[in-house]
């Protein structure tokens, strides 16, 4: 592949500025969205425990998370500082 | 966890198993009342279920399996092991969670070398899978499980007219059980599914990620438009990616543009838990929804005094 397209070659791509947040809520509560006070007033009208039963509330389950991307190295690859939940390189 | 193999060898429409519900990002925060319809009903019709805890996002594998395969493989391995490590299988009722994590599985039951390597990350937080659990549908369950002559039989039927969206991803399998079983399903429990144009389009949201205009406009707003024009009572559906597409959109073309998706999106699990006896005050049907429900709570409440 080399000999013929000689100018060819991994590039990285900048990661899309949608995806950016998602992934910060992603790798610091765990899931996409937060339990905001509204929602725990609905929760608790709809029978259920005002925070449900996900990593919203257990804690260890996002530490878990983080030790898991950092050991595939994705946040470097990301140009995110799992510390600070910044990435490195803005738009 | 002595008996899940024999569990995997016999016909799963046979199979009674013990589930661990997936709530996934979307039901828990913003459709509690098909978390509690979901969790209120299932184990009067004979189904042990209990939550999958400290689950995260499942996560997207629309994303992941484009930009790392191996997040999508692992994080879906921390979720699924949290059933396995309680001997349940796991219920999931979002279709793109359901795809994401079915589709792992899959993978690792095939692929000993993926299994291998998801276990190495894994390990950095003590935890490992042995992918030994399966991954069902809610569709599935309440179809073969529960049965669906069962529910024909049983169910109150609720005297409304209803739209359904199926969705991209319960077009998962070719022989398209899913679909059927949804579209049975409904049939069930309402009086009359009635069809439109755009039933089989795409609610838009992977479209998101790239182009915010087009998937509000020319997926969600023309699915509006032509489910609107039915007249319908409310939008049935069980994927919560697609509601979270369906509020975000309906939201934006109000504020935006004073366009008015006045049609309630609601969930299956519903109308299965008034079907079966439930008040729609018992899971919180009133709030967080995108358009009034008083109108159809009202129909809902008629049909099954």
């Amino acid at each position: 592949m080399k000999e013929l397209y000689p100018w060819r070659r991994p590039v990285k791509i900048p990661l899309p500025s949608s995806v950016k947040p998602q992934l910060i809520r992603h790798f610091s509560i765990g899931l996409l969205y937060p339990v905001t006070d509204e929602l725990m007033e609905v929760r608790k009208k709809a029978g259920l425990d005002p925070i449900p039963p996900t990593a919203h509330r257990y804690h260890e389950a996002v530490e878990d998370i983080q030790k898991i991307v950092k050991a595939m190295e994705i946040d470097k690859n990301m140009g995110l500082d799992l510390e600070k939940m910044e990435y490195r390189f803005n738009d | 966890m002595t008996d899940l193999p024999i569990v995997n060898k016999v016909n799963p429409a046979a199979v009674r198993s013990k589930y661990a519900h997936f709530l996934g990002c979307v039901m828990p925060a913003k459709m509690p009342w098909a978390e509690s319809a979901i969790m209120k009903t299932l184990p009067g019709l004979g189904i042990d279920l209990e939550y999958l805890p400290k689950s995260g996002c499942c996560p997207r594998a629309g994303v992941w399996i484009s930009v790392d395969r191996r997040v999508w493989l692992t994080l879906a391995s921390y979720n699924l092991l949290q059933a396995e490590s309680a001997g349940r299988d796991v219920l999931v009722s979002c279709n793109g969670c359901y795809v994401t994590l079915y589709e792992a599985n899959k993978v690792l039951k095939e692929n000993p070398e993926d299994l291998a390597m998801v276990n190495q990350y894994l390990a950095a937080a003590g935890k490992h899978y042995e992918a030994d659990i399966r991954i069902r549908h809610l569709l599935e369950v309440l179809y073969e499980e529960v049965g669906i002559e069962r529910i024909r039989r049983e169910a109150k039927k609720i005297h409304i007219r209803v739209a359904i969206h199926p969705g991209c991803h319960m077009r998962i399998f070719e022989d398209g059980h899913l679909v059927r079983y949804f579209t049975e399903l409904t049939e069930a429990l309402v009086d009359e599914v009635v069809p439109y144009d755009c039933e089989r389009m795409c609610c838009g949201l992977q479209c998101n990620l790239a182009d915010r205009e087009f998937a509000t406009y020319d997926r969600a707003k023309r699915k509006f438009d032509s489910v609107k024009a039915q007249n319908v009572d409310a939008l049935v559906l069980v994927c919560a990616g697609c509601y979270d597409q369906f509020e975000r959109a309906s939201k934006t073309l109000k504020e935006t543009d004073g366009y008015d998706f006045d049609v309630p999106v609601i969930h299956l699990a519903e109308l299965l838990a008034i079907s079966y006896g439930l008040r729609p005050d018992d899971i919180g049907m009133r709030y967080m929804r995108t358009a009034p429900v008083d109108t159809l709570i009202e129909k809902l409440e008629t049909s099954v005094q």
